[in-house]
Protein backbone atom coordinates (compact mmCIF):
# COMPACT_ATOMS: atom_id res chain seq x y z
CA UNK A 1 0.00 0.00 0.00
CA UNK A 2 2.61 2.19 1.24
CA UNK A 3 4.68 1.52 -2.64
CA UNK A 4 1.04 2.82 -4.18
CA UNK A 5 0.67 5.82 -2.44
CA UNK A 6 4.59 6.63 -3.49
CA UNK A 7 3.90 5.66 -7.26
CA UNK A 8 0.96 7.87 -6.79
CA UNK A 9 2.66 10.90 -5.38
CA UNK A 10 5.55 10.96 -7.71
CA UNK A 11 2.86 10.36 -10.86
CA UNK A 12 1.12 13.63 -9.14
CA UNK A 13 3.99 15.34 -9.07
CA UNK A 14 5.24 14.55 -12.68
CA UNK A 15 2.01 15.66 -13.79
CA UNK A 16 2.04 18.95 -12.18
CA UNK A 17 5.75 19.11 -13.97
CA UNK A 18 4.09 18.32 -17.39
CA UNK A 19 1.27 20.70 -17.24
CA UNK A 20 4.09 23.36 -16.20
CA UNK A 21 5.77 22.94 -19.12
CA UNK A 22 2.90 22.98 -21.16
CA UNK A 23 2.11 25.65 -19.98
CA UNK A 24 4.89 27.34 -20.28
CA UNK A 25 4.98 27.25 -23.99
CA UNK A 26 3.25 30.22 -25.14
CA UNK A 27 -0.08 29.14 -28.15
CA UNK A 28 0.39 29.69 -31.09
CA UNK A 29 -1.69 32.63 -31.35
CA UNK A 30 -0.26 34.40 -28.39
CA UNK A 31 3.54 34.08 -29.10
CA UNK A 32 3.80 37.56 -30.32
CA UNK A 33 1.20 39.03 -28.29
CA UNK A 34 2.95 38.60 -24.91
CA UNK A 35 6.45 38.05 -25.33
CA UNK A 36 7.76 36.63 -22.21
CA UNK A 37 9.77 38.95 -19.71
CA UNK A 38 13.14 38.20 -18.27
CA UNK A 39 11.93 38.27 -14.44
CA UNK A 40 9.09 35.60 -15.53
CA UNK A 41 11.40 33.49 -17.40
CA UNK A 42 13.77 33.85 -14.23
CA UNK A 43 10.65 32.86 -12.16
CA UNK A 44 10.32 30.51 -14.53
CA UNK A 45 12.98 28.50 -14.43
CA UNK A 46 13.37 29.08 -10.81
CA UNK A 47 10.07 27.17 -10.08
CA UNK A 48 11.22 24.42 -12.77
CA UNK A 49 14.38 23.34 -10.44
CA UNK A 50 12.52 23.71 -7.58
CA UNK A 51 9.99 21.05 -8.73
CA UNK A 52 12.62 19.24 -10.16
CA UNK A 53 14.48 19.42 -6.98
CA UNK A 54 11.38 18.10 -5.45
CA UNK A 55 11.47 15.12 -7.52
CA UNK A 56 14.74 14.11 -7.11
CA UNK A 57 14.24 14.33 -3.10
CA UNK A 58 11.44 12.52 -3.68
CA UNK A 59 12.65 10.01 -5.39
CA UNK A 60 15.87 9.47 -3.30
CA UNK A 61 13.05 9.58 -0.81
CA UNK A 62 11.57 6.66 -2.29
CA UNK A 63 14.59 5.23 -3.21
CA UNK A 64 15.86 5.15 0.87
CA UNK A 65 12.63 3.64 1.59
CA UNK A 66 13.47 0.82 -0.60
CA UNK A 67 16.70 0.03 0.56
CA UNK A 68 14.98 0.26 4.05
CA UNK A 69 12.48 -1.68 3.22
CA UNK A 70 15.32 -4.32 1.36
CA UNK A 71 16.88 -4.68 5.05
CA UNK A 72 14.24 -4.62 6.80
CA UNK A 73 13.02 -7.68 4.48
CA UNK A 74 17.09 -9.35 5.23
CA UNK A 75 16.56 -8.54 8.77
CA UNK A 76 14.09 -10.38 8.43
CA UNK A 77 14.70 -13.08 7.05
CA UNK A 78 17.95 -13.10 8.76
CA UNK A 79 15.69 -13.12 11.75
CA UNK A 80 13.76 -16.06 10.77
CA UNK A 81 16.82 -17.98 9.85
CA UNK A 82 18.00 -17.48 13.35
CA UNK A 83 14.77 -18.59 14.57
CA UNK A 84 14.91 -21.31 12.31
CA UNK A 85 18.52 -22.32 13.78
CA UNK A 86 17.75 -21.51 17.15
CA UNK A 87 14.69 -24.05 16.88
CA UNK A 88 16.81 -26.62 15.21
CA UNK A 89 19.45 -26.15 17.80
CA UNK A 90 16.47 -26.24 20.24
CA UNK A 91 15.52 -29.03 18.88
CA UNK A 92 18.92 -30.89 18.29
CA UNK A 93 18.73 -30.42 22.17
CA UNK A 94 15.66 -32.26 22.90
CA UNK A 95 16.81 -35.33 21.34
CA UNK A 96 18.87 -36.54 24.56
CA UNK A 97 15.29 -36.13 26.40
CA UNK A 98 13.88 -38.37 24.07
CA UNK A 99 16.13 -40.49 23.90
CA UNK A 100 15.74 -40.61 27.79
CA UNK A 101 12.11 -41.32 27.82
CA UNK A 102 12.45 -43.81 25.29
CA UNK A 103 15.17 -45.51 27.28
CA UNK A 104 12.45 -45.11 30.14
CA UNK A 105 9.79 -46.37 28.11
CA UNK A 106 12.01 -49.69 26.96
CA UNK A 107 13.19 -50.46 30.30
CA UNK A 108 9.61 -50.17 31.88
CA UNK A 109 8.18 -52.50 28.83
CA UNK A 110 11.73 -54.79 29.59
CA UNK A 111 10.19 -55.29 33.41
CA UNK A 112 6.98 -55.72 31.88
CA UNK A 113 8.15 -58.40 29.51
CA UNK A 114 10.08 -59.86 32.09
CA UNK A 115 7.30 -60.55 34.33
CA UNK A 116 5.18 -61.78 31.94
CA UNK A 117 7.74 -64.68 31.24
CA UNK A 118 7.99 -65.23 34.94
CA UNK A 119 4.65 -65.91 34.79
CA UNK A 120 4.59 -67.84 31.80
CA UNK A 121 7.64 -69.85 32.71
CA UNK A 122 5.48 -70.53 36.18
CA UNK A 123 2.50 -71.24 34.05
CA UNK A 124 5.03 -73.79 32.14
CA UNK A 125 5.98 -75.48 34.74
CA UNK A 126 2.25 -76.07 36.25
CA UNK A 127 1.45 -77.39 33.43
CA UNK A 128 4.27 -79.80 33.23
CA UNK A 129 4.06 -80.78 36.64
CA UNK A 130 0.25 -81.20 35.56
CA UNK A 131 1.16 -83.76 32.77
CA UNK A 132 0.95 -81.06 29.91
CA UNK A 133 2.98 -81.88 26.77
CA UNK A 134 3.31 -80.86 23.45
CA UNK A 135 2.02 -83.32 20.76
CA UNK A 136 4.38 -82.42 18.27
CA UNK A 137 7.63 -83.91 19.95
CA UNK A 138 5.98 -86.62 22.03
CA UNK A 139 3.77 -88.99 21.75
CA UNK A 140 1.85 -90.43 24.76
CA UNK A 141 1.60 -94.12 25.41
CA UNK A 142 -0.05 -97.17 27.79
CA UNK A 143 0.07 -100.72 27.60
CA UNK A 144 -3.83 -101.79 26.33
CA UNK A 145 -4.36 -104.48 29.15
CA UNK A 146 -3.35 -102.08 32.03
CA UNK A 147 -5.25 -102.27 35.75
CA UNK A 148 -7.29 -99.06 35.23
CA UNK A 149 -8.96 -100.49 31.89
CA UNK A 150 -9.20 -104.07 33.15
CA UNK A 151 -10.99 -102.87 36.13
CA UNK A 152 -12.82 -100.62 34.32
CA UNK A 153 -14.50 -103.43 31.89
CA UNK A 154 -14.54 -106.14 34.82
CA UNK A 155 -17.40 -103.15 36.46
CA UNK A 156 -18.71 -102.60 32.97
CA UNK A 157 -19.67 -106.55 32.69
CA UNK A 158 -20.58 -106.79 36.22
CA UNK A 159 -23.52 -103.66 35.10
CA UNK A 160 -24.58 -105.29 32.29
CA UNK A 161 -25.50 -108.12 33.74
CA UNK A 162 -26.94 -106.09 36.00
CA UNK A 163 -28.95 -104.73 33.77
CA UNK A 164 -29.52 -108.19 32.34
CA UNK A 165 -31.49 -109.51 35.32
CA UNK A 166 -33.15 -105.94 35.75
CA UNK A 167 -34.49 -106.10 32.26
CA UNK A 168 -35.64 -109.85 33.23
CA UNK A 169 -37.22 -109.24 36.28
CA UNK A 170 -38.95 -105.91 35.03
CA UNK A 171 -40.48 -108.48 31.94
CA UNK A 172 -41.71 -111.11 34.79
CA UNK A 173 -43.11 -108.66 36.69
CA UNK A 174 -45.08 -107.58 33.72
CA UNK A 175 -46.04 -110.81 33.02
CA UNK A 176 -47.41 -111.46 36.83
CA UNK A 177 -49.30 -108.19 36.39
CA UNK A 178 -51.03 -109.13 33.05
CA UNK A 179 -51.77 -112.33 34.34
CA UNK A 180 -54.46 -110.60 36.77
CA UNK A 181 -52.57 -111.10 39.60
CA UNK A 182 -54.29 -108.89 41.42
CA UNK A 183 -54.27 -108.95 45.33
CA UNK A 184 -50.59 -109.48 47.00
CA UNK A 185 -50.65 -113.08 47.92
CA UNK A 186 -50.96 -114.05 44.48
CA UNK A 187 -48.05 -111.83 43.32
CA UNK A 188 -46.43 -113.39 46.69
CA UNK A 189 -46.79 -117.00 45.50
CA UNK A 190 -45.79 -116.20 42.33
CA UNK A 191 -42.94 -114.92 43.67
CA UNK A 192 -42.04 -117.54 45.49
CA UNK A 193 -42.28 -120.48 43.22
CA UNK A 194 -39.81 -118.10 40.83
CA UNK A 195 -36.36 -120.52 40.60
CA UNK A 196 -34.60 -119.05 43.83
CA UNK A 197 -31.49 -117.58 43.53
CA UNK A 198 -28.23 -119.10 43.50
CA UNK A 199 -27.01 -117.60 46.32
CA UNK A 200 -30.14 -118.61 48.59
CA UNK A 201 -29.23 -122.37 46.82
CA UNK A 202 -25.88 -122.14 48.34
CA UNK A 203 -27.16 -121.18 51.97
CA UNK A 204 -29.70 -123.81 51.82
CA UNK A 205 -27.50 -126.04 50.87
CA UNK A 206 -24.80 -124.65 53.79
CA UNK A 207 -27.82 -125.04 56.31
CA UNK A 208 -28.94 -128.54 55.31
CA UNK A 209 -25.57 -129.77 55.97
CA UNK A 210 -25.34 -127.61 59.23
CA UNK A 211 -27.93 -129.78 60.35
CA UNK A 212 -27.12 -132.61 59.67
CA UNK A 213 -23.51 -132.67 61.07
CA UNK A 214 -25.12 -131.32 64.43
CA UNK A 215 -28.05 -133.95 64.31
CA UNK A 216 -24.51 -136.23 64.49
CA UNK A 217 -22.49 -134.58 67.21
CA UNK A 218 -26.03 -134.78 69.07
CA UNK A 219 -26.21 -138.32 68.37
CA UNK A 220 -22.33 -138.83 69.36
CA UNK A 221 -22.99 -137.08 72.50
CA UNK A 222 -25.61 -138.45 73.61
CA UNK A 223 -23.74 -142.24 73.50
CA UNK A 224 -20.91 -140.88 75.18
CA UNK A 225 -22.75 -139.25 77.69
CA UNK A 226 -25.00 -142.36 78.40
CA UNK A 227 -21.14 -144.30 78.21
CA UNK A 228 -19.85 -142.15 80.66
CA UNK A 229 -22.94 -142.51 82.99
CA UNK A 230 -22.65 -145.90 83.16
CA UNK A 231 -19.19 -146.13 83.66
CA UNK A 232 -19.58 -143.61 86.65
CA UNK A 233 -22.21 -145.80 87.75
CA UNK A 234 -20.12 -148.95 87.59
CA UNK A 235 -17.23 -148.05 88.82
CA UNK A 236 -18.25 -145.59 91.69
CA UNK A 237 -21.32 -147.31 92.82
CA UNK A 238 -23.66 -143.97 92.09
CA UNK A 239 -25.63 -142.84 89.81
CA UNK A 240 -25.59 -139.18 89.42
CA UNK A 241 -28.23 -137.14 87.68
CA UNK A 242 -28.59 -133.58 87.31
CA UNK A 243 -32.03 -132.38 89.00
CA UNK A 244 -31.81 -128.72 88.34
CA UNK A 245 -28.37 -126.38 87.71
CA UNK A 246 -26.05 -127.34 90.01
CA UNK A 247 -27.46 -129.52 92.03
CA UNK A 248 -26.52 -133.28 91.59
CA UNK A 249 -28.60 -136.92 92.62
CA UNK A 250 -26.67 -139.22 94.43
CA UNK A 251 -27.97 -143.15 94.03
CA UNK A 252 -26.06 -145.77 95.22
CA UNK A 253 -26.33 -149.42 93.54
CA UNK A 254 -26.44 -150.65 96.95
CA UNK A 255 -29.73 -148.08 98.17
CA UNK A 256 -31.80 -149.96 100.32
CA UNK A 257 -35.03 -147.72 98.43
CA UNK A 258 -35.42 -146.75 95.30
CA UNK A 259 -35.35 -143.12 96.42
CA UNK A 260 -32.61 -143.23 99.33
CA UNK A 261 -30.51 -140.46 97.29
CA UNK A 262 -27.80 -137.85 98.53
CA UNK A 263 -28.39 -134.31 97.25
CA UNK A 264 -25.54 -132.08 96.26
CA UNK A 265 -25.36 -128.78 95.47
CA UNK A 266 -22.29 -127.08 93.87
CA UNK A 267 -21.34 -123.57 95.34
CA UNK A 268 -20.67 -120.48 92.88
CA UNK A 269 -16.51 -121.22 94.29
CA UNK A 270 -16.88 -124.56 93.07
CA UNK A 271 -17.32 -126.37 96.57
CA UNK A 272 -19.83 -128.72 97.08
CA UNK A 273 -22.35 -129.20 100.01
CA UNK A 274 -24.47 -131.78 100.90
CA UNK A 275 -28.32 -130.93 100.88
CA UNK A 276 -30.45 -132.43 103.76
CA UNK A 277 -32.47 -135.45 102.35
CA UNK A 278 -34.84 -138.40 104.58
CA UNK A 279 -31.39 -140.72 103.67
CA UNK A 280 -28.53 -138.14 104.11
CA UNK A 281 -30.71 -137.43 107.75
CA UNK A 282 -30.13 -141.45 108.66
CA UNK A 283 -26.35 -141.18 108.52
CA UNK A 284 -25.90 -137.99 111.17
CA UNK A 285 -22.24 -139.88 112.26
CA UNK A 286 -21.09 -140.74 109.02
CA UNK A 287 -21.53 -136.89 107.72
CA UNK A 288 -20.07 -135.63 111.14
CA UNK A 289 -16.83 -137.79 110.80
CA UNK A 290 -16.22 -137.48 107.05
CA UNK A 291 -17.97 -134.12 105.88
CA UNK A 292 -17.51 -131.64 109.10
CA UNK A 293 -14.36 -133.68 110.48
CA UNK A 294 -12.16 -134.87 107.42
CA UNK A 295 -13.46 -132.57 104.80
CA UNK A 296 -13.64 -135.76 102.26
CA UNK A 297 -17.02 -135.85 100.05
CA UNK A 298 -15.05 -139.19 98.71
CA UNK A 299 -14.70 -140.65 101.80
CA UNK A 300 -17.96 -140.34 102.96
CA UNK A 301 -19.71 -141.84 99.60
CA UNK A 302 -17.22 -144.26 100.16
CA UNK A 303 -18.17 -144.66 103.70
CA UNK A 304 -21.75 -144.65 102.66
CA UNK A 305 -21.42 -147.71 99.93
CA UNK A 306 -19.29 -149.66 102.61
CA UNK A 307 -22.06 -149.05 104.97
CA UNK A 308 -25.05 -149.75 102.59
CA UNK A 309 -22.82 -152.74 100.94
CA UNK A 310 -22.39 -154.25 104.69
CA UNK A 311 -26.05 -154.18 104.81
CA UNK A 312 -26.91 -155.60 101.16
CA UNK A 313 -24.37 -158.49 102.26
CA UNK A 314 -25.63 -159.26 106.12
CA UNK A 315 -29.10 -159.93 104.14
CA UNK B 1 22.32 -107.55 36.30
CA UNK B 2 23.46 -104.28 36.84
CA UNK B 3 26.97 -105.19 37.55
CA UNK B 4 27.70 -106.71 35.06
CA UNK B 5 27.30 -104.15 32.99
CA UNK B 6 28.80 -101.82 34.34
CA UNK B 7 32.42 -101.28 35.73
CA UNK B 8 33.65 -100.04 39.04
CA UNK B 9 34.94 -97.16 36.97
CA UNK B 10 31.47 -95.59 36.54
CA UNK B 11 28.23 -96.39 34.71
CA UNK B 12 27.36 -97.04 30.80
CA UNK B 13 24.30 -96.35 29.62
CA UNK B 14 23.45 -99.77 29.24
CA UNK B 15 23.61 -99.79 32.93
CA UNK B 16 22.38 -96.64 33.11
CA UNK B 17 18.88 -98.23 31.25
CA UNK B 18 18.92 -100.62 33.78
CA UNK B 19 19.81 -98.70 37.11
CA UNK B 20 16.62 -96.37 36.12
CA UNK B 21 14.15 -99.32 35.19
CA UNK B 22 15.17 -101.43 38.55
CA UNK B 23 14.14 -97.98 40.04
CA UNK B 24 10.81 -97.80 38.69
CA UNK B 25 10.08 -101.16 39.20
CA UNK B 26 10.80 -100.55 42.84
CA UNK B 27 9.09 -96.88 42.94
CA UNK B 28 5.61 -98.16 41.09
CA UNK B 29 5.27 -101.13 43.69
CA UNK B 30 6.14 -98.77 46.79
CA UNK B 31 3.71 -96.21 45.60
CA UNK B 32 0.65 -99.42 44.70
CA UNK B 33 1.47 -100.63 48.42
CA UNK B 34 1.96 -96.90 50.34
CA UNK B 35 -1.47 -95.70 48.64
CA UNK B 36 -3.34 -99.09 49.40
CA UNK B 37 -4.31 -100.03 45.36
CA UNK B 38 -3.32 -103.33 46.22
CA UNK B 39 -4.03 -105.01 49.65
CA UNK B 40 -1.24 -105.36 51.77
CA UNK B 41 -1.19 -109.13 51.85
CA UNK B 42 -0.57 -109.28 48.65
CA UNK B 43 3.14 -107.91 48.95
CA UNK B 44 6.01 -109.16 49.98
CA UNK B 45 9.55 -107.61 52.10
CA UNK B 46 12.57 -107.47 50.46
CA UNK B 47 15.55 -105.69 50.85
CA UNK B 48 17.25 -103.76 48.37
CA UNK B 49 19.40 -99.96 48.13
CA UNK B 50 19.66 -100.83 52.19
CA UNK B 51 16.51 -100.68 52.80
CA UNK B 52 13.15 -102.57 53.26
CA UNK B 53 11.13 -102.53 50.36
CA UNK B 54 7.54 -103.98 49.55
CA UNK B 55 7.23 -105.93 46.49
CA UNK B 56 3.58 -107.10 44.84
CA UNK B 57 3.13 -110.91 44.78
CA UNK B 58 0.35 -110.58 42.50
CA UNK B 59 0.73 -112.35 39.61
CA UNK B 60 -1.25 -110.37 37.21
CA UNK B 61 0.45 -107.42 38.39
CA UNK B 62 3.61 -108.96 38.81
CA UNK B 63 3.16 -109.86 35.06
CA UNK B 64 1.94 -106.24 33.77
CA UNK B 65 4.59 -104.00 36.13
CA UNK B 66 7.26 -106.94 33.95
CA UNK B 67 5.98 -106.19 30.92
CA UNK B 68 5.86 -102.34 31.12
CA UNK B 69 9.12 -101.95 32.82
CA UNK B 70 11.18 -104.30 30.55
CA UNK B 71 10.12 -102.33 27.63
CA UNK B 72 10.89 -98.93 29.25
CA UNK B 73 14.52 -100.03 29.91
CA UNK B 74 14.54 -100.62 26.51
CA UNK B 75 13.50 -97.12 25.80
CA UNK B 76 15.51 -96.00 28.63
CA UNK B 77 18.28 -97.50 26.40
CA UNK B 78 17.25 -95.84 22.85
CA UNK B 79 16.98 -92.60 25.21
CA UNK B 80 13.38 -91.98 23.67
CA UNK B 81 11.39 -91.81 26.62
CA UNK B 82 10.69 -88.14 28.30
CA UNK B 83 8.35 -89.30 30.97
CA UNK B 84 6.51 -92.25 33.11
CA UNK B 85 3.51 -91.46 35.25
CA UNK B 86 1.77 -93.35 37.34
CA UNK B 87 -2.30 -92.74 37.60
CA UNK B 88 -4.59 -93.75 39.96
CA UNK B 89 -7.72 -93.41 39.39
CA UNK B 90 -11.47 -93.85 41.07
CA UNK B 91 -13.69 -96.55 39.61
CA UNK B 92 -16.85 -95.21 40.87
CA UNK B 93 -16.45 -91.97 39.67
CA UNK B 94 -13.66 -91.92 36.59
CA UNK B 95 -11.63 -89.32 38.34
CA UNK B 96 -8.13 -89.21 38.19
CA UNK B 97 -7.27 -88.65 41.77
CA UNK B 98 -3.11 -88.76 41.51
CA UNK B 99 -0.18 -88.39 38.89
CA UNK B 100 3.06 -89.59 40.10
CA UNK B 101 5.23 -88.13 37.60
CA UNK B 102 8.42 -89.24 36.71
CA UNK B 103 10.25 -86.89 34.27
CA UNK B 104 13.37 -88.43 32.59
CA UNK B 105 16.27 -86.44 30.52
CA UNK B 106 17.99 -88.26 28.50
CA UNK B 107 21.54 -87.52 28.09
CA UNK B 108 21.43 -88.33 24.00
CA UNK B 109 25.43 -87.95 23.53
CA UNK B 110 25.51 -91.83 25.45
CA UNK B 111 24.18 -93.22 22.82
CA UNK B 112 27.50 -92.33 20.30
CA UNK B 113 29.99 -92.35 23.05
CA UNK B 114 30.62 -95.98 24.69
CA UNK B 115 33.16 -94.27 27.27
CA UNK B 116 31.30 -95.17 30.84
CA UNK B 117 30.79 -91.83 32.36
CA UNK B 118 32.34 -91.58 35.91
CA UNK B 119 29.61 -91.52 38.66
CA UNK B 120 29.71 -94.80 41.06
CA UNK B 121 26.78 -96.83 41.12
CA UNK B 122 26.94 -96.53 44.88
CA UNK B 123 26.03 -92.62 44.79
CA UNK B 124 23.25 -93.48 42.33
CA UNK B 125 21.77 -96.03 44.39
CA UNK B 126 22.58 -93.78 47.49
CA UNK B 127 20.45 -90.91 45.15
CA UNK B 128 17.50 -93.48 44.79
CA UNK B 129 17.07 -94.56 48.20
CA UNK B 130 16.50 -90.82 48.59
CA UNK B 131 13.66 -90.49 46.37
CA UNK B 132 11.86 -93.72 47.43
CA UNK B 133 11.93 -92.29 51.24
CA UNK B 134 10.60 -89.23 49.85
CA UNK B 135 8.19 -91.00 47.93
CA UNK B 136 7.04 -93.45 51.17
CA UNK B 137 7.08 -89.65 53.23
CA UNK B 138 4.07 -88.70 50.99
CA UNK B 139 1.27 -90.47 52.61
CA UNK B 140 1.83 -88.35 55.46
CA UNK B 141 -0.17 -85.26 53.31
CA UNK B 142 -1.24 -87.15 50.24
CA UNK B 143 -5.72 -87.39 50.75
CA UNK B 144 -6.74 -90.54 52.13
CA UNK B 145 -8.08 -92.84 48.66
CA UNK B 146 -11.43 -93.88 50.45
CA UNK B 147 -12.90 -95.02 47.04
CA UNK B 148 -11.76 -98.25 45.34
CA UNK B 149 -9.09 -97.32 42.76
CA UNK B 150 -7.20 -98.55 39.81
CA UNK B 151 -4.00 -97.44 38.62
CA UNK B 152 -2.16 -96.97 35.00
CA UNK B 153 1.17 -96.25 33.79
CA UNK B 154 1.67 -93.79 30.96
CA UNK B 155 4.80 -93.05 28.79
CA UNK B 156 5.73 -89.95 27.31
CA UNK B 157 8.09 -91.04 24.55
CA UNK B 158 9.57 -89.34 21.30
CA UNK B 159 7.34 -88.51 18.46
CA UNK B 160 9.08 -90.83 16.14
CA UNK B 161 9.26 -94.10 17.86
CA UNK B 162 7.18 -96.94 16.71
CA UNK B 163 3.88 -97.96 19.02
CA UNK B 164 4.49 -101.79 20.08
CA UNK B 165 1.60 -103.91 19.53
CA UNK B 166 0.58 -104.63 23.08
CA UNK B 167 0.44 -100.55 23.01
CA UNK B 168 -1.82 -97.44 22.26
CA UNK B 169 -1.72 -93.93 22.55
CA UNK B 170 -3.40 -92.55 25.48
CA UNK B 171 -4.45 -89.08 26.94
CA UNK B 172 -2.63 -87.74 29.57
CA UNK B 173 -5.39 -87.88 32.57
CA UNK B 174 -5.14 -84.87 33.81
CA UNK B 175 -6.12 -83.76 37.09
CA UNK B 176 -8.77 -81.15 37.41
CA UNK B 177 -7.75 -78.77 40.53
CA UNK B 178 -4.32 -80.43 41.86
CA UNK B 179 -1.69 -79.59 43.68
CA UNK B 180 1.67 -80.58 42.92
CA UNK B 181 4.72 -81.19 44.98
CA UNK B 182 8.23 -81.99 43.43
CA UNK B 183 10.30 -84.59 44.88
CA UNK B 184 14.00 -85.05 45.01
CA UNK B 185 15.64 -86.22 41.80
CA UNK B 186 18.47 -88.74 40.60
CA UNK B 187 20.80 -88.68 37.84
CA UNK B 188 23.25 -91.41 36.39
CA UNK B 189 24.85 -88.59 34.53
CA UNK B 190 23.13 -90.32 31.77
CA UNK B 191 19.83 -90.36 32.81
CA UNK B 192 18.46 -87.81 35.03
CA UNK B 193 15.20 -88.17 36.89
CA UNK B 194 12.75 -85.42 38.23
CA UNK B 195 9.85 -87.06 40.63
CA UNK B 196 6.70 -85.00 41.37
CA UNK B 197 2.93 -86.07 42.58
CA UNK B 198 -0.19 -83.90 41.70
CA UNK B 199 -3.43 -85.29 43.75
CA UNK B 200 -6.84 -83.84 43.50
CA UNK B 201 -7.36 -81.00 46.07
CA UNK B 202 -9.88 -82.49 48.92
CA UNK B 203 -11.96 -79.42 48.76
CA UNK B 204 -12.83 -80.63 45.20
CA UNK B 205 -13.79 -84.15 45.80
Amino acid sequence: RMDLEDDTTILTTLKSFNSFISQSEPPRGAILTAPPTLQSQYKRSFELLEAAEKVQSKTRFLQLDQEKKQMELSHKKARLELEKAASDSARDLEVPTALKQKIEDLEAERQRLEQLNGELEMRLEKHTLQGDFDPAKTRLLHFKMNPTAVAKQQRQQEVDSLQEEVTRLRELVRVVQESGAQDESSVLGLSLSLPPSKEVLELRKQKESSELKNQRLKEVFQKKIQEFRTVCYVLTGYQIDITTANQYRLTSVYAEHMDDSLLFKKGSSGSMQLMETEFSKTLGEMVSLHLHHQKSIPAFLSAVTLDLFSKQTVV
Amino acid sequence: VVKMTSTLKGITLKGSAELVAEFFSFGINSILYQRGIYPPETFGRVTHYDMSLQLTTDPKLKNYLTDVVSQLKEWLFECTVQRLVLVITCLETNDVLERWQFDIECDKSAKESSAPREKSIKTIQDEIRSVIRQITATVTFLPLLETPCAFDLLVYTDKDLVVPEKWEESGPQIITQSEEVRLRSFTTSIHKVNSMVAYKRSDSM
